[in-house]
């Protein structure tokens, strides 16, 4: 529990950072002469940019914790690397979607949640193919060694 | 009992000559105790009964239910009293830790293998077998040097 706790304020730490790192540099690239904390359009629904601003971080740090306490599934190396593969993937999945969703990230319609989607189980399946690989290695030379003492 | 002490140029090495007239139990138990001082053994419980183990026939300790029990190469699980992290300073180089909950014998390892799913098995040359957590495979790796 104290592990998660100390790993949650990381996350919130880390997510406000690199939210609002994001969306400095996407109102630049917007040519907007203001900063957005994210689309212009999103922002809009607002009273003003303040408090914009303000829902965005608490979405950010939320965003920061489904990350860094997701990534405790990691040091369950006890389990299979299947089992932490997908423990992992759904805990980001139905973490950070209706998060990006809520964020104004992308629009809610069928396409963009498909694309979403796809591109999160590309990723984990090459997270997956990687610790296989990297495993697969750390057996092969120890039984290499193995048959090296006997 | 009266003992003496004679020095025999003679002998070999690491050679010790119990000079006696008569084989007698309580002999015998100076012969096993002599025995026992000379390779690394460990105190266990089976059936309530103490056994004293040479470490050369463990093949693993590992923790079930809050106790430690060791598995010897004759398939005899005995209890043993201390907790696996004084079992892991404690024990012979051949010994390692390969997850939470067991340290084995490298001797009788025959070979590690992985699974479809990404669990590391190892196959023992008795035929027992188990599961290694793979933070602790580096380790492994290192220590078969």
């Amino acid at each position: 529990m104290k592990r998660i706790s100390i790993q949650a304020l990381i996350g919130i730490i880390l997510g406000t950072f690199i939210g609002l790192i994001l969306s400095l540099v996407f109102s630049y690239l917007n040519g907007a002469k203001n900063y957005y904390p994210s689309s212009p359009a999103w922002t809009a629904q607002f009273s003003g940019t303040l408090s914009a601003t303000c829902i965005s971080v608490f979405i950010w740090s939320l965003i920061g914790i489904v990350f860094s306490v997701g990534a405790l599934v990691f040091t369950r190396t006890d389990w299979s690397i299947a089992k932490m593969t997908i423990v992992h993937l759904t805990i980001s999945y139905f973490g950070f979607l209706p998060l990006a969703i809520l964020s104004g990230w992308f629009p809610l319609n069928i396409g963009q949640i498909i694309g979403f989607t796809g591109t999160f189980l590309v990723v984990y399946a090459i997270v997956f193919s990687i610790n296989m690989l990297i495993a697969k290695n750390e057996v092969k030379s120890i039984n290499r060694k193995l048959k090296n003492q006997s | 009992m009266k003992i003496e002490v004679k020095i025999i140029h003679t002998l070999d090495d690491n050679t010790l000559l119990l000079g006696i007239n008569k084989r007698t139990t309580l002999i015998n138990k100076i012969i096993d105790f002599i025995r026992g001082q000379d390779e690394e053994t460990i105190i266990a419980n089976h059936n309530r009964r103490h056994y004293m183990i040479s470490l050369g026939t463990c093949i693993t300790f590992y923790t079930a239910k809050k106790k430690v029990y060791t598995l010897t190469q004759d398939q005899k699980e005995l209890l043993v009293s201390k907790r696996l992290y004084e079992l892991e300073e404690t024990l012979p180089e051949a010994f390692i830790r390969i997850s939470n909950t067991e340290i084995i014998n490298l001797n009788f390892v025959k070979e590690f293998q992985i699974n479809k799913t990404g669990i590391i098995i190892i196959y023992f040359k008795n035929g027992y077998q188990t599961s290694s957590s793979r933070r602790y495979l580096k380790k492994v790796k290192e220590r078969l040097q």
